[in-house]
């Protein structure tokens, strides 16, 4: 163990700690800029510079080893005078005049850090140099003009991600972050992750999906469980007034460690079209809305005759245990809707999945990328598809003879194959979030909760039993996949108890 | 001893600032009895008074040489100087335009915009003012006391005029800090 002052208070720490490490453990705020904790040290951006006794000049405290009896001052005058002069240079280097930038008013840690050194104005003013905006990439805006060149984006991307897509060019004032020597970002051989501008400290790097959205600093940050896959990343959602208004990768998930994909960034907060936000019953060809009590009586009704059953992996653990429950009473098969492909997933959180397994298990393959040297990977497996399979449930089904169908889609997009699989079997019962080509065809539609309207556990392709939780509340009359399923039941007469947990045990 | 004199204009900036001044709502019978307010933009008198003024504030960065001249003889005639709001402060949205040339900026707004008929032109009239690039107040006279925000908010200003009109430097810093 290494002694050490910092601030006149002793603290011990492990060999190699550095100085910035030791004075966040001794409760020493140091700002920093460039320095991440998810990331190795950089010391670029100079903001974390302290005084060392016997050291000649203030040294970065994000790069420097603690060494036996140091003695650190972080807040003399002089640390104090010279952290606000390398803001001043920092200001005057590009355009951060922040009334238009989406990140001003608690999101920008440059401006925070600014604010915190009581800076009320810049001494030196800008250069009046004009960078490009590069607005090439379908799920982020590259500003050049607010970037600090902390470097913390290309970090991620090559120690994180794996995809090493993000670069600089040129030396000095002319540095320009570049994608692959220069490509537009949208053209490169980035996968879209969004870990960049998750880790980004300014408003250079901008997530579309949540721009103009409202403050990361102002809402509510809810700890949950991503859905697009069976990888299973934990998330950490922005929640502000019953809006999701952005995703981020949970830094301190054992697995993706603050990393996430393309489909678990972004396109989980896509709409996927118009919404069922009542139930609905088919009265003389047409599909027309009624109460919740008139559409679970047609549905139990309908599915007396001979049913087969299809449920979706989005589906929490407590759904598909109801639903596998309710199929066996009624002798009903119940197969897995099949999940598509989910990637491409970024290369070191595939390489730590494929570890974990042991192999690529039938559920990762690996496959090219837009030219890059570096493998992506892609999943073909639900987010529940390890609780499906413990609950019993296949990946086909035989419905030859069967008469009535229960599929529980919930946010789903029917694929043709579970058109094509559903058609023949005659009447069909729907728990839909979304009016697709399945619900046209139903007898009976329940609207049920999306991903972010309901709560239940997930098992991940690694065995890890996760919690995900609601985020929004829904319409009054939609109602989650479980509360759906478990009206059935009733409605139905049959005795089933479902334990979700025991099976998984 | 009488009241501390204030005065205030406005240069290049949206009035936003002058506004949010006004949003303190009664706090201004309060702030009228500690100090005499004279010139502003939206009272009678126009211009600080020739025997000086104790505290001057300006809204607005300074983009032509009407601006430069408002601040100059604001400067001269106050005794403290006030930098209101991010255009006064940094030079905030109006300076925007310096990333382009004065021509371009010009030809912009009286030819080239959407509404502009077939006669669109450049004024040119003598008598007009030049326009210049858009400078932060400090970068053409000496402020004492800088104000950030698009706009400061209402409590800022008040607490920023009240202090001043009980002899106190205010102290910009915490909740009274901000840039947005
Ligand atoms: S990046 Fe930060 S400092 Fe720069 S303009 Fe945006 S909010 Fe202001
Ligand atoms: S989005 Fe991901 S892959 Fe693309 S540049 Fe950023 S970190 Fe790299
Ligand atoms: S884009 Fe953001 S993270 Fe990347 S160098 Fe610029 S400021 Fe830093
Ligand atoms: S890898 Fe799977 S679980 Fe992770 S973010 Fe992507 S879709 Fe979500």
């Amino acid at each position: 163990m290494i002694r050490l002052q910092i601030d006149g208070q002793t603290v011990e720490v492990a060999e190699g700690t550095t100085v910035l490490q030791a004075a966040k453990q001794a409760g020493v705020h140091i700002p920093v800029l460039c320095d991440h904790p998810a990331l190795t040290s950089f010391g670029s951006c100079r903001l974390c510079l302290v005084e060392v006794e016997g050291a000649r000049t203030l040294q970065p405290s994000c790069t420097m080893p603690v060494s036996q009896n140091m003695v650190i001052r972080s807040k003399t005058p002089a640390v104090e005078a010279t952290r606000k002069f390398i803001l001043e240079l920092i200001f005057s280097e590009r355009n951060h005049f922040c009334p238009f930038c989406q990140l001003s008013g608690g999101d920008c840690e440059l401006q925070n850090a600014a604010l915190e050194h009581g800076m009320t104005h810049w001494p030196m003013q800008p250069n009046w140099n004009d960078f490009p905006v590069d607005a090439s990439n379908t799920f982020l805006l590259l500003d050049h003009n607010r970037c600090i060149l902390c470097r913390r984006c290309a970090r991620a991307c090559s120690e994180l991600v794996g995809m090493d897509t993000l670069g600089f060019a040129e030396r000095g004032s002319a540095t320009m972050l570049t994608a692959d020597l220069g490509e537009q970002w949208g053209m490169s051989t980035c996968i879209s992750c969004g870990t960049c501008e998750q880790v980004c400290p300014t408003g250079a790097m901008v997530n579309r999906f949540s721009a103009y959205q409202g403050h990361k600093s102002q809402a509510e940050a809810v700890p949950t469980v991503c859905v697009g896959c069976g990888v299973g990343c934990q998330t950490v959602v922005y929640v502000r007034d019953n809006r999701v208004i952005r995703i981020d990768g949970d830094f301190d998930a054992e697995l993706n460690a603050g990393v996430l994909c393309r489909e678990g960034r972004f396109e989980a907060l896509l709409e996927k079209g118009d919404r069922v936000s009542q139930p609905m019953v088919r009265k003389d060809g047409k599909l027309v809305p009624c109460s919740w009590d008139e559409a679970l009586s047609a549905a139990a009704a309908g599915l007396k005759d001979q049913p087969a059953a299809w449920a979706s992996l989005r589906l929490p653990a407590e759904a598909l245990a109801t639903m596998k429950a309710l199929c066996d009473a009624v002798n009903a098969p119940v197969a897995m809707i099949e999940a598509g492909v989910t990637g491409p997933i970024p290369p070191k959180l595939g390489m730590k999945v494929e570890d974990k397994l042991g192999s690529k298990d039938g559920v990762l393959s690996t496959s090219e990328w837009r030219g890059s040297f570096t493998e992506v990977y892609n999943v073909h497996a639900g987010a529940n598809f390890k609780a499906a399979q413990a609950y019993g449930l296949t990946k086909e089904i035989n419905a030859n003879g069967k008469k009535s169908a229960l599929v529980a889609l919930a946010d789903e997009i029917p694929s043709e194959a579970l058109l094509d699989a559903v058609k023949p079997v005659g009447k069909l019962v729907v728990l839909a979030s979304y009016k697709s080509m399945l619900t046209e065809l139903a007898e009976v539609v329940l609207p049920v909760a999306t991903w972010m309207e309901q709560s239940g556990h997930y098992v991940s392709l690694t065995g890890t039993v996760q919690e995900g939780r609601q985020l929004v509340k829904p319409v009054e009359t939609v109602r989650s996949s479980e509360a759906a399923l478990a009206g059935l039941v009733e409605k139905m007469g049959c005795s089933v108890k479902a334990d979700w947990q025991a099976v998984l045990a | 001893m009488s009241k501390p004199k204030v005065a205030s204009d406005w240069l290049a900036g949206c009035a936003g600032c002058h506004m949010s001044l006004l949003d303190m709502d009664e706090r201004i019978i309060q702030l009228a009895e500690m100090v005499d307010i004279r010139s502003t933009p939206i009272t009678d008198l126009k211009e600080p008074d020739e025997e000086g003024v104790d505290v001057g504030v300006l809204e607005g960065g300074i983009n032509n040489t009407t601006n430069e001249h408002v601040a100059k003889v604001m400067r001269k005639r106050c005794k403290i100087l006030v930098a209101m709001g991010d255009c006064a402060v940094f030079g905030g949205v109006p300076a925007m335009r310096n990333l382009f040339t004065i021509e371009e900026a010009l030809k912009r707004a009286y030819v080239e915009t959407e509404s502009t008929d077939s006669e669109g032109m450049i004024p040119q009239d003598e008598e007009l003012c030049r326009p210049t690039k858009v400078r932060a107040v400090h970068e053409v006279v000496p402020v004492d006391i800088f104000l950030p925000g698009c706009p400061p908010s209402a409590d800022q200003i008040f607490y920023v005029l009240s202090e001043l009109a009980q002899g106190r430097i205010p102290e910009i810093k915490g909740d009274k800090l901000q840039w947005h």
